[in-house]
């Protein structure tokens, strides 16, 4: 089946180069029926948003399903703002991403004014969640701004549950599956918000999409169609990857 | 077909995170993905009283014969006297297991030291949590002279280089792999330790038995490798079998 990947990481690992130029990009996508990928810049989150969104306005490319997450940073709110306004006019660049670096979790008064400013394009803003203190950082600011759709990339980590919650509890939270590997996880995530705002994704190159493919085919919960929306169908609708 | 024996499972309620992690749903998870048996603890163990989860353990071993392979656990919380590790030894347990993260202690502990001393004395392979930075660090220094295996659990992402470096210095040391994810990560410790070194695990039913699977069987170890992580390490290094 195939499948928009909405958490993809360009950069190395230490044993892979797999996900460092834009042809071992395609490669991946080949090797895993990735019809799609929503990009995120290591280098940006980590380090250099300005480089990191050059190096992957270098990569991009709709025909070819390559995408992107602008990277933004809440302690540099006029250039980011500066930067969602190079990128994301371009139909390329599908949404924002917060730089986090060190794990660092954002309060909502940092990252007001990036957010409010995301609002003029229309496109979802994106929050890596590995833990609980990030999921309460991440739905606080989705409830202050509701008609902002949020991405959270990790879905929590361990904290799944308190994802999943923040999800029901506010509609614009969307939940990309990586992150944990539980088992009850996503048949959990459907019984409590349904499969249309879950988003497939792996976090590659740090782990491979068949690691969380098996998360969804093991649960008896989905059907066919629930499963295509989890693989593609809601990616395609959020980041308007069709268009 | 491999033969699959899971190091890492654990069975029974959850303070939070897992609902359904009862024995019957492991046992339901090992006949779905073929998994010939399972090293199993009750979660009472670790997060009530180690010596109610224990008798759990050693009643679904005798309940799932053949199936459940029991795991002891000690809290060096509780640890007053050698008789516990004693009077536990004398029971059928085949790996002594470890939560220094679930139960909020450190590696660097004179209670775990002095539990690891009375199990080393009788050969008892030991498995610890290892998640932390630093953990399996500390490990390596405490259980350096230990003639038994020692197996490192909760190696993922952020402590891979940290197991590497302390599997390099220890022979004596495994590692498990339900938390590896970084593609490389096996076939680097496949080339830098061997095969051997390598134990199956997947935190079952908790945890994905599947995306555990799909690790091995994705990556690049040839079959005779993939083998023996998936069992033949484990019968031969912690059970003596083969």
């Amino acid at each position: 089946m195939p499948k928009i990947d909405c958490c993809t990481y360009v950069g190395p690992t230490p044993f892979s180069e797999d996900m460092t130029s834009k042809s071992r990009i395609v490669e991946s996508m080949k090797r895993f029926d990735l019809e799609a990928v929503v990009l995120v810049s290591a280098l940006g989150i980590e380090c250099d948003m300005i480089n990191g969104n050059k190096q992957l306005k270098q990569i991009v490319n709709a025909d070819e399903g390559i995408f992107a997450y602008v990277t933004v940073n809440a302690d540099f709110p006029e250039q980011s703002i500066e930067q969602q306004r190079a990128y994301l006019n371009r139909s390329e660049f599908v949404g924002a991403v917060f730089a986090q670096p060190m794990g660092r979790v954002l309060a909502l008064e940092e990252v007001r004014e990036i957010t409010n400013a995301q609002r003029r394009y229309g496109k979802p803003l994106a929050f890596e969640t590995k833990n609980l203190d990030d999921v309460i950082s991440v739905r606080a600011i989705a409830a202050e701004f509701p008609t902002m759709q949020i991405v959270m990339l990790g879905m929590g980590g361990d904290a799944w549950r308190s994802a999943v919650e923040a999800a029901k509890k506010h509609v614009n939270i969307h939940l990309d599956i990586s992150g944990s590997r539980d088992a009850d996880k996503i048949s959990h995530a459907y019984s409590t918000i349904a499969a249309r705002r879950l988003l497939f994704g792996s976090g590659m190159p740090f782990a491979e999409p068949p690691l969380y493919e098996v998360l969804i085919a093991e649960s008896k919960v989905l059907t066919t169609n629930d499963r295509n929306r989890v693989f593609r169908q809601n990616a395609a609708a959020l980041f308007h990857t069709n268009e | 077909m491999s033969t699959v024996i899971d190091i890492n499972t654990i069975f029974g309620a959850y303070p939070s995170e897992h609902a359904d992690s009862n024995a019957d749903t492991l046992i339901k998870e090992m006949a779905a993905h073929d998994v010939e048996r399972s090293f199993s603890l009750s979660t009472w163990g670790i997060f009530y009283r180690e010596a109610m989860g224990n008798e759990h353990t050693l009643r679904a071993q005798q309940h799932f014969a053949g199936k459940i392979v029991a795991v002891a656990t000690i809290s060096p919380h509780g640890f007053f006297s050698d008789a516990t590790v004693d009077l536990l030894v004398a029971q059928p347990f085949a790996l002594y297991r470890f939560f220094p993260v679930h139960q909020a202690w450190p590696i660097d502990y004179a209670p775990f030291e002095q539990i690891l001393r009375v199990l080393g004395e009788q050969q008892k392979p030991v498995m610890v949590t290892t998640r932390r930075p630093g953990d399996a660090t500390a490990l390596g220094r405490l259980a350096a002279d230990y003639p038994a295996p020692v197996i490192l659990e909760g190696v993922g992402n952020q402590n891979i280089a940290e197991a590497l470096c302390v599997l390099q210095t220890h022979d004596q040391f495994y590692v498990e792999t339900h938390d590896f994810k970084l593609p490389g990560a096996l076939e680097t410790f496949r080339d830098r330790l061997g095969i051997e070194r390598i134990l199956f695990g997947s935190g079952s039913p908790a945890l994905s038995v599947g995306s555990a699977l799909s690790l091995i069987n994705s990556s690049a170890l040839t079959d005779s490798e993939k083998t023996a992580v998936l069992g033949e390490n484990t019968l031969k290094f912690v059970l003596g079998e083969a």
